[in-house]
């Protein structure tokens, strides 16, 4: 069976970086479960989810983001924001980790 | 980082239990902790990688099998000591805890027209889904398209084939009760925390006398969810299959079944159990 680590190890065999998104932290009233991750190609494409787009827009363009500056980082995504419409409510904390072929993050 | 993905890809392919430690934070700590850093720690205890700090590697390795036996990811905060970091401490390095288990089994004991639902539906849940028969015609990957495995091998040698952890969760629907005789008495002592076997109330009873003839004892009968699968008046073989599913849903999520239809059997059976002969009255099913 297919694991996350699966496609981790089939990009970085490319050459390629990899973003893992995780859910280290949910606050409120989330659908979103800590340890959910959500993979980013360099090519944009992406596998996995966090949660509904609303969250997933805004993750996705820090960890293309990320991506480019070849650097992990902490995200909060505010799910409180009219923008997002009533569905969704409350905080997360999503960690995107940058997976590089040979060196450590910076 | 090749390396490690390796690593933990091919230990979760080999159901091994690991967990994950990434620095996911860190405030007003200067000297090497650097975020994305990683520290794999097996069940066994092996460690691969660092977190910069041989303080922080000895606090990761003792927290590793609390996050196993939680099987749940968390987050903790420490002092570059190693030490758990007070709320609102103003210098800390945090550490996301994430456990790597291999994901849940269903073995589905053969392959006849129950098999087939099941094994698309196990496939919906996310199981890794093993099916097992030991004719070639039926344990074919035509018929099973959604397996990881499909075996063909003769019913005894089931635990021996496929390692039954707690992870293992097992449905009995072969041909003949022989079959699930010959399964039985073999994982009736397993650590799998779902073993049910369809049949018949009569099926069942003539299975259930066979094995304490055989020398299973009643505790281990009683972990036996048999007649299989949640009451929902189930008829078809798809029926059936949710049924089933349904029960290991529950079981997984709970700890138990509704395994009410059954209840009195075991009780009845004991003094089966209890005689030094091979039983002379069972109940009439």
């Amino acid at each position: 069976m297919r694991t996350v680590y699966d496609d981790v190890v089939e990009r970085l065999e490319q050459e390629e970086c990899l973003a893992v998104a995780t859910v280290i932290q949910a606050r409120g009233s989330t659908p979103q479960k800590v340890g959910a991750k959500l993979l980013v190609h360099e090519n944009g494409r992406t596998q996995g989810t966090i949660g509904g787009g609303c969250v997933e827009a805004e993750v996705w363009k820090e960890a293309t983001a990320a991506l480019r500056a070849r650097a992990s980082r902490v995200v909060e995504v505010d799910l409180n924001d009219d923008v997002m419409g009533d569905v969704c409510g409350g905080t997360l904390t999503v960690f995107i980790d940058i997976w590089q072929p040979e060196a450590t993050p910076a | 980082m090749l390396p490690l993905a390796k690593h933990v890809a091919a230990a979760l392919k080999r159901r091994e239990s690991a967990v994950m430690v990434t620095v996911v934070n860190s405030r007003g700590v200067d000297n090497g902790v650097k975020l994305g850093v990683k520290l794999l720690i097996s069940a066994n205890g092996v460690s691969h990688g660092s977190l910069g700090s041989e303080e922080l590697d000895r606090a990761a390795c003792e927290q590793a099998a609390n996050t196993i036996e939680e099987g749940e990811p968390g987050l903790k905060q420490y002092l570059p000591d190693g030490t758990p970091a007070p709320r609102r401490s103003r210098a800390y390095v945090q550490l996301l805890y994430e456990p790597l288990l291999p994901p849940d089994r269903l073995v589905v004991i053969g392959a006849g027209h129950i098999a087939v639902p099941l094994h698309e539906i196990g496939r919906i849940l996310d199981f890794e889904v093993v099916v097992v028969d030991d004719r070639a015609d039926f344990a074919t990957r035509e018929r099973f398209p959604h397996a990881d495995e499909v075996l063909c091998i003769p019913f005894g040698t089931v635990p021996a084939q496929i390692a039954i952890d707690r992870t293992t969760y097992l449905v009995l629907v072969t041909r003949a009760h022989e079959h699930d005789e010959e399964v039985l008495m073999r994982v009736a002592d397993s650590p799998a925390p779902y073993i049910g076997m369809i049949g018949s109330k009569r099926r069942v009873l003539t299975v259930y006398r066979r094995l304490l003839e055989e020398g299973v004892t009643p505790e281990q009968l009683a972990r036996v969810y048999a007649p299989v699968g949640l009451a929902i008046n189930a008829r078809t073989p798809q029926e059936i299959a949710v049924a089933v599913m349904a029960e290991i849903v529950s079981v997984k999520r709970h700890g138990k079944g509704n395994h009410s239809a059954l209840r009195e059997l075991p009780r009845s059976l004991q003094t089966v159990a209890g005689a030094a002969r091979p039983p002379v009255s069972l109940p009439e099913s």
